[in-house]
């Protein structure tokens, strides 16, 4: 119940003191004990002759008026402080698991712990104990050092808080930082070099869509950008559009590739393959067995041909071919002198050209194609599969299973490159990666 | 004579009664990270904090400070795992906070302001200030702390973010200037799609569970609106909604000391982690047109019993820490991969276990020998690891000391 001034408390009454309160108890001897804010006292013996007080926590002082057989004593969970002098002022903390502390003010006060040990304290000295016992005393610092080492506490606590506020946010930091890598956006090229990537498609008209990789290195930004133009609108769902470009078994795809654009560049230089006039042939089951499609013998596999193909350089055709309604590649017949697509007249017949596939790097996955143009230009493009760790990939290995690095160069460019790390599927899916 | 009157009069009048006391402490440690086996470099990490706390008269004290850090050394324990074998980081933060009390009240208010600058080489290409994720960081609020029964208190604090990467520029909006006739980029493709606004809120608690024990709870929920980095839509395009996310993480932690005798003091611990994130934002494999929703969110578990052993006199004990740690992500709309990319049916999920143990020396005053170790093992159900290594071990092992005061 609450207390009111005058109240009489009898032996066995417990004292709580609520913050900021404090409790004055005159005992039957004089003696003065005074509960602080947020402790709790217990009068345990309060005769003329014998003073018993329980300090279980908070902090208590005691003005003892002893003498002519007269004993006090306050009792702490780790220890006994008697005063040993007629008049002694003492003050005790009890804090957390116990630990007691104990200042003296005036006259003489012995220490007890609940092992027997004992100490003898004199004004100005301290003595903590705890449940290990009596430790040694300490003069008690003064009020100005009690003041500075509280005040330095409380502010090592708060810069704990402090610093601790920023793990949330460096938390969300890492978890943007980590989504970047497993989307695949950081990637490392064969020298180890950091390239940025971006891969996403768009949607140019209700029956196209064009997938495009960015790549960005310092002081350069490289891309590839496929476009595909359907027969029918596309559904919201590319998925099954997408996987269908690879060809499917036993039946032709729901929609038709009827052209293509491949766009390599670096900006000032382009590489463009565009084709045309798909329709979807059954490989398996055409006149050119060179052309089957692994699984049962005979089981239709359709894939896109198409009639119309160039290949061009910053704007210059350098190969191509035409047919109609071909029903295996070998029909095409190469274009000479006309523009595969218009059948214009070309101002310069188109010059020969011969290719060769070399694998420089016998213990790496490392291809280079070099197309030498009868004209003494030629087109270079390095193949390459990445290792995860870095590097390129150890040979043989699949091309699919590997992050692919293309370097196209031509002569038209100067010595300039396209570089170009993708997805080894996007670039298989449009024919870019054999 | 007239224009040194004033500085004399400055200097001659009364000192404020502002009081001073220096916080400060180093930590320096080297070693060796190792990956899946294979030694990394030798390199260190060093941290140190400067905080001359003032009191400024009985209710007022401010604590500012500043915070430098390098890290050659990989951290083992953070969200992105061992995705970068080589990784430095510096960190600058400098920081003010003040704290008002009356004398006798419960209430403690804490307004504070941050400015953190990291400065990050993921790729040895990368030189300091040009790092992708180079980012700076403006953080204002406050808190309020209600004392219990010392030292037990609750705290509420209430923070506004604004973090920037300034090297990171979306590859999309560059396209859209570099490759402007070929029409590469989506409509609201924005620019600076990391960067971010937001809250962060916490309370915190501290308080005795029985007489021999203490629980320390906390709950802390950040709100991040990216306003350049529009949400995905199934089509694959973007949507006029920009992204949020909401990472919520709360702890709670039982410790439990204990005294052998007067030179050896222990404490057992046992904390419960939970992290959780949803966002609006949507994912898109573009080499397989495959759309998955809320890709972003996930939920992580952690458990971790750890022990700390005080040996020796009171004042420079001999301290050893070991920790056992477990936790288990997963991402309940994400599919694991198989090793080509493929998505599967299950959810990805990934475990991670680590040990870690310490051994601090005093050697003298404040001046402490440190010796660490750390071994994380990650599994996880996705085979897929061109991009991230959800799969692997890790070792460090460091040296070094600790200044403190």
């Amino acid at each position: 119940m609450p207390a009111k001034a005058g109240w009489r408390i009898n032996e066995g009454d417990a004292l709580r003191t609520g913050f900021n309160a404090r409790a004055f108890i005159v005992t039957a001897q004089g003696s003065l004990l005074v509960a602080e804010g947020n402790a709790h006292l217990a009068l345990e013996d309060d005769g003329p002759k014998k003073l018993l007080a329980y300090l279980l926590f908070g902090a208590a002082s005691l003005d003892s008026r002893g003498g002519a057989g007269r004993t006090a004593a306050l009792r702490t969970p780790v220890a006994t402080l008697r005063p040993r002098s007629e008049r002694a002022e003492l003050s005790v903390r009890v804090a957390g698991g116990g630990k007691t502390l104990v200042d003296v003010k005036s006259g003489l006060v012995g220490a007890e712990d609940n092992r027997g040990a004992s100490a003898l304290l004199r004004p100005g000295e301290r003595l903590e104990a705890d449940m290990r016992g009596l430790t040694q005393t300490q003069s008690t610092p003064t009020p100005a050092k009690a003041r500075k080492s509280d005040f330095a506490a409380l502010m090592r606590r708060e810069l704990g808080f402090d610093l601790a506020r920023d793990e949330a946010l460096e938390r969300a930091a890492a978890e943007t930082r980590r989504s970047e890598h497993e989307l695949g956006r950081l990637l490392s090229d064969a020298d180890g070099n950091r390239v940025r990537v971006e891969e996403y498609v768009t949607r140019p008209a209700a029956d196209s869509f064009k997938l495009v990789v960015l790549n960005s290195r310092p002081g350069r930004l490289d891309a590839f950008a496929w476009t595909g133009r359907f027969d029918a609108a596309l559904p919201v769902n590319l998925e099954p559009v997408i996987a269908d470009l690879a060809g499917r078994y036993d039946s032709a795809a729901a929609l038709t590739l009827l052209e293509f654009d491949a766009l390599f560049t670096n900006g000032p230089d382009r590489l463009v393959e565009h084709a045309d006039g798909g329709h979807q042939v059954d490989l398996n089951n055409n006149a050119d067995p060179l052309d089957d499609v692994g699984g049962a013998l005979g089981r239709p596999f359709f894939a896109t041909l198409f009639d119309r193909e160039g290949l061009y350089v910053s704007g210059t055709l350098k190969r191509g071919w035409t047919g109609t309604a071909i029903q295996q590649q070998s029909d095409a017949v190469a274009s000479t002198t006309n523009d595969p697509f218009s059948g214009a007249a070309l101002a310069q017949p188109l010059p020969a050209v011969a290719a060769n596939t070399t694998s420089p790097d016998a213990g790496r996955a490392l291809r280079r194609r070099l197309e030498s143009y009868g004209d003494g230009t030629e087109l270079r493009r390095d193949d390459r599969a990445l290792d995860a760790q870095g590097g390129t990939a150890r040979a043989p290995g699949s091309y699919e299973d590997h992050e692919a690095q293309l370097s196209i160069g031509a002569a038209e460019w100067g010595g300039r490159t396209v570089e170009l790390i993708a997805s080894p599927r996007i670039l298989i899916l449009t024919r870019q990666l054999p | 004579m007239k224009r040194l009157a004033l500085p004399l009069l400055l200097l001659g009048a009364p000192a404020f009664a502002v009081e001073w006391t220096p916080l400060y402490g180093v930590d320096a440690l080297a070693g060796q990270h190792s990956f899946r086996g294979q030694p990394g470099s030798f390199s260190g990490l060093v941290d140190a904090v400067l905080a001359p706390a003032a009191r400024v008269d009985e209710s007022w004290a401010v604590l500012p400070s500043v915070r430098a850090a390098y890290e050659g050394v990989r951290s083992l324990d953070d969200a992105l795992g061992s995705a970068t074998v080589a990784q430095e980081r510096m960190t600058l933060r400098l920081a003010g906070r003040a704290v008002w009390q009356r004398p006798g009240s419960r209430w403690r208010l804490k307004p504070s302001a941050a400015v953190k600058t990291e400065w990050l080489k993921e790729t040895r290409d990368e030189s300091w200030g040009k790092g992708l994720f180079d980012r700076r960081q403006l953080t204002l609020g406050g808190e309020v702390e209600y004392l219990l029964v010392e030292p037990a208190s609750l705290r509420f604090a209430l923070d506004r973010f604004e973090t920037q990467y300034p090297n990171y520029r979306s590859l999309e909006s560059q396209a859209a200037a570099s490759f402007a006739g070929d029409r590469l980029t989506r409509e609201l493709a924005g620019d600076r799609v990391l960067d971010r606004r937001g809250w962060q809120a916490l309370a915190a608690g501290t308080a005795p569970l029985g007489p021999r024990a203490t629980l320390d709870l906390s709950l802390g929920s950040v709100v991040s609106d990216f306003p350049h980095q529009r949400v995905v839509l199934e089509s694959g395009l973007l949507s006029g909604d920009s992204r949020r996310d909401w990472l919520t993480t709360f702890s709670a932690t039982v410790r439990m000391p204990h005294e052998y005798n007067l030179d050896l003091k222990a404490t057992g611990s046992l904390e419960l982690t939970l992290a959780n994130q949803r966002s609006n934002q949507n994912g898109y494999d573009a080499s397989r047109g495959h759309f998955i929703a809320q890709h972003y969110d996930f939920t992580e578990w952690g458990l971790r019993p750890s022990a700390r052993l005080l040996a020796g006199p009171a004042r420079r004990p001999l301290t050893l820490t070991a920790g056992l740690g477990w936790k288990r992500r997963a991402y309940p709309h994400r599919p694991a991969q198989d090793a080509s990319g493929a998505w599967t049916g299950g959810a990805l999920t990934q475990t991670t276990w680590s040990l870690d143990g310490s051994a601090s020396y005093p050697v003298a005053p404040r001046f402490s020998l440190l010796f660490t170790l750390s071994r994380v093992s990650a599994s996880s159900n996705t085979r897929f690891e061109r991009y991230f290594r959800y799969s692997y071990e890790a070792l460090n092992l460091l040296a070094g000391f600790r200044w403190e005061y």
